[in-house]
């Protein structure tokens, strides 16, 4: 999809997902959701990725997961999951103006989740800049009129919750990430073997197969390090472990996914960089995962200071 | 699938603790650590089989009918790991996790009765007697010949890169006994001892010094036809069942955490600043992930299954990583990583350092498992 062209997505893909019960994955079930893990999450988010979907469908999971806990939660939570209002979403602080908060383009309101609470600014507060982003999704720059904002949650539970959801919003990402390199992979495999040149198909180079099998190596490599950091969050929810195993999944994706994304458009030709293929597409869409993953210093350097490092990554204590 | 440690999980992994506690000396422990090469010398590599062997337990891999644990896969998960992070050795896995699977699937039961309660307790130490001066990577033009002459082989030819054949008395051998329109089809399956007159043992040493592998010479060798494993010509269906297990059965990613640990230790505490944390993070993310990886295929296989074709990914994977992590102690040693007058850890590191090249070259090279992958995975 070009640049200019963009939307915020179809609505047709919106309802169908709603109708799926996507976007009550997340939410308790005492909310009246399914109350799903990681696991169930991250295999929304790679089909999502696998189909380069641009709708903000992991931001939405996760505004549903945090609205359940808000007040008069009952009509706003049940118009979202319905598929009937979608919302932008920000960890950051709500500092004006509020740069490339993703969702917010033609939102029914914005969500702010901040360290004392969660806060939201309808429609009718919001003034939003559409910014195209590198993956072909289209974010918004926000300003909010003053007094806008509204705080829907807060309390004891809420800095738990506020972690879990930032962290669950990363992990789709990942698993995103990772749906769209099985594609790009799946799409280089299909084009290597029908693509003819020298009299025969150009899988038939070594140099080619090779190539194939360097990424074959990274997309496995990417799809462990996803399972691990989704499996250690429903093991062990936020904390030591699971900072390592995101760490860890960040890191590792983003090297599948530039090998991936390198790889394929280079076995793609001239096609590859032509905006006609999946590749391209998909290439931008896999540059856009290490910009979006945020560090992973802070965590590296404290699992070595600890000397958690030395231990086993996959027999979790809980 | 769960990762969370279970009741009986924990108590299996404090049971091993314990024994581990009891059982592991340092002689033992010190020999793991000054290991240079793929393998630990017989001694005391061996000693520890032995403790292990009479607990039941030195081959958690195999299955109960020839003295296997009987455990599930999370447990043998769980020994490997808890092994190789307290500085066990290896066990030396030519016999139990090479030869052993072949003579357990196509050896009669005469032979598993001779050979393998002798595997388990390191009683006979076994090399791997396929490659020869031509055949490397395309190991099906091997030479080597073996006639049959009343009740033996005659065995012609020499073999090359025997790792341990100077410890061993036995080995298992591919060789030839037909001229076959395809190659693969006159392979057979050989198990020789090596004790028999015309077999010659002629030491290599390394790229780091050391002798660990060798050329054997073989003229004129009268190896009992009782040896022969399996069906005269079906020796290179059996080869490739046994590289499976050569490539992808050994639950590596303790060892790598383990030699992570080292290269720390060796390079000692002064040097640990926190762009030296950030090269070992990195290095850790690589392991934790081959070891997801490991958990995944291989950690849910029942005893003595073969894992297929991702073998190959294993083998890619954990070669690199040897040499990763051999490098990183070169990295973070600078100027002192010129000095091999050290007969301490850091000599062992830099010597562990240049050998370490032969990971991606044994057992198939590289360039071999893409090979595989590209056509086995990828379908090209
Ligand atoms: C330390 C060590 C221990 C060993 N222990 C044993 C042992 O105990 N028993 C045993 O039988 N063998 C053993 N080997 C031998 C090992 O299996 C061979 O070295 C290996 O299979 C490669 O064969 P080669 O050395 O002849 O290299 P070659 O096959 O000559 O390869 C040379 C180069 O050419 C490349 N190449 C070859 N063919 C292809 C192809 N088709 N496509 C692309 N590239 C190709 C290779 O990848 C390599 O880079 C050991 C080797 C080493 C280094």
């Amino acid at each position: 999809m070009l640049v200019h062209a963009g939307g915020w997505g179809s609505i047709n893909v919106w309802q169908a997902l709603a109708d799926l019960g996507c976007f009550l994955l997340a939410v308790p079930e005492s909310a009246g959701g399914l109350g799903a893990g990681a696991v169930e999450a991250g295999i929304l988010a790679r089909a999502v990725g696998r189909h380069l979907l641009i709708e903000p469908v992991r931001e939405n999971v996760v505004a549903a997961m945090l609205l359940a806990v808000g007040e008069d939660a009952g009509d706003r939570l049940a118009a979202l999951t319905a598929g009937n209002k979608r919302y932008g979403l920000a960890f950051a602080s709500c500092e004006q103006p509020m740069r490339t908060i993703r969702g917010a383009w033609e939102a029914d309101g914005v969500l702010v989740a901040v360290d004392d609470g969660l806060l939201l600014a309808d429609r009718a507060t919001l003034s939003v800049r559409p910014v195209p982003l590198l993956d072909d999704t289209i974010a918004g720059d926000v300003e909010v009129a003053s007094g806008g904002f509204r705080q829907i949650a807060s309390g004891a539970d809420w800095p738990a919750l506020r972690q879990r959801a930032a962290a669950l919003l990363r992990l789709m990402l990942v698993s995103e990430t990772l749906g769209t390199i099985d594609a790009a992979l799946d799409g280089t495999i299909a084009y290597v073997r029908e693509r003819s040149q020298f009299g025969g198909p150009i899988s038939a180079f070594q140099t080619v197969q090779h190539r194939v099998a360097e990424m074959v190596v990274a997309a496995r490599e990417a799809e462990a390090v996803t399972l691990l950091a989704t499996l250690t969050f429903d093991a062990a929810g936020p904390g030591a472990a699971f900072d390592r195993a995101i760490a860890g999944a960040v890191r590792r994706v983003a090297h599948a996914a530039e090998l991936v994304a390198d790889s394929g458009v280079q076995l793609h030709g001239g096609m590859g960089v032509s905006d006609e293929t999946k590749i391209a597409a998909q290439f931008r869409k896999l540059q856009a995962f290490r910009p979006q993953a945020g560090g992973t210093d802070d965590a590296a350097l404290a699992m070595v200071s600890s000397g958690m490092h030395r231990q086993s990554a996959v027999l979790v204590e809980g | 699938m769960d990762l969370l440690l279970h009741p009986a999980d924990r108590a299996f992994r404090a049971e091993v603790r314990d024994f581990i506690a009891n059982n592991l000396t340092p002689e033992m422990r010190d020999g793991q650590r000054r290991i240079i090469g793929p393998y630990p010398e017989p001694e005391p590599a061996r000693a520890w089989q032995q403790v292990l062997a009479a607990r039941g337990w030195a081959a958690p891999a195999w299955p109960v009918a020839h003295g296997g644990p009987g455990w599930t896969a999370i447990q043998r998960f769980i020994f490997e790991s808890e092994c190789a992070l307290a500085g066990a050795p290896i066990i030396y896995p030519i016999g139990i996790r090479l030869a052993a699977p072949v003579i357990m699937k196509f050896g009669s039961a005469e032979q598993q009765e001779r050979w393998l309660p002798r595997i388990l307790t390191d009683a006979d130490h076994w090399c791997q007697g396929f490659s020869e001066p031509g055949a490397g990577s395309d190991l099906a033009s091997l030479t080597t010949r073996a006639v049959r002459d009343g009740d033996a082989y005659v065995v012609d030819g020499t073999k090359l890169w025997t790792t341990h054949a100077h410890h061993a008395n036995w080995m298992f051998a591919l060789v030839r006994t037909a001229q076959t329109a395809r190659r693969q089809d006159g392979i057979s399956f050989l198990a020789i001892p090596m004790s028999l007159p015309g077999v010659e043992v002629r030491p290599i040493l390394s790229i780091g010094g050391d002798h660990d592998v060798n050329q054997v010479f073989l003229d004129n060798v009268r190896v009992p036809a009782d040896c022969l494993i399996g069906q005269e010509g079906k020796g290179w269906t059996y080869a490739k069942y046994l590289l499976e297990f050569e490539r992808g059965n050994g639950l590596f990613s303790g060892r790598l955490r383990a030699a992570l640990k080292r290269v720390e230790d060796g390079i000692g505490v002064e040097r640990i600043n926190d762009a030296a944390r950030l090269m070992i993070a990195e290095v850790t993310f690589e392991i934790d992930a081959f070891e997801m990886l490991e958990l995944m295929t291989i950690g849910v296989l029942e005893p003595n299954a073969a894992p297929g074709p991702v073998a190959s990914v294993l083998k890619l994977r954990a070669s690199r990583l040897k040499q990763r992590v051999a490098r990183l102690a070169i990295d973070l040693l600078g100027s002192e990583a010129l000095r091999r007058d050290d007969d301490g850890l850091r000599g062992v590191l830099v010597t562990d350092y240049l050998n370490s090249r032969a990971a991606t070259i044994f057992g198939g090279t590289s360039e071999v498992q893409l090979g595989i992958i590209a056509r086995a995975l990828a379908g090209i």
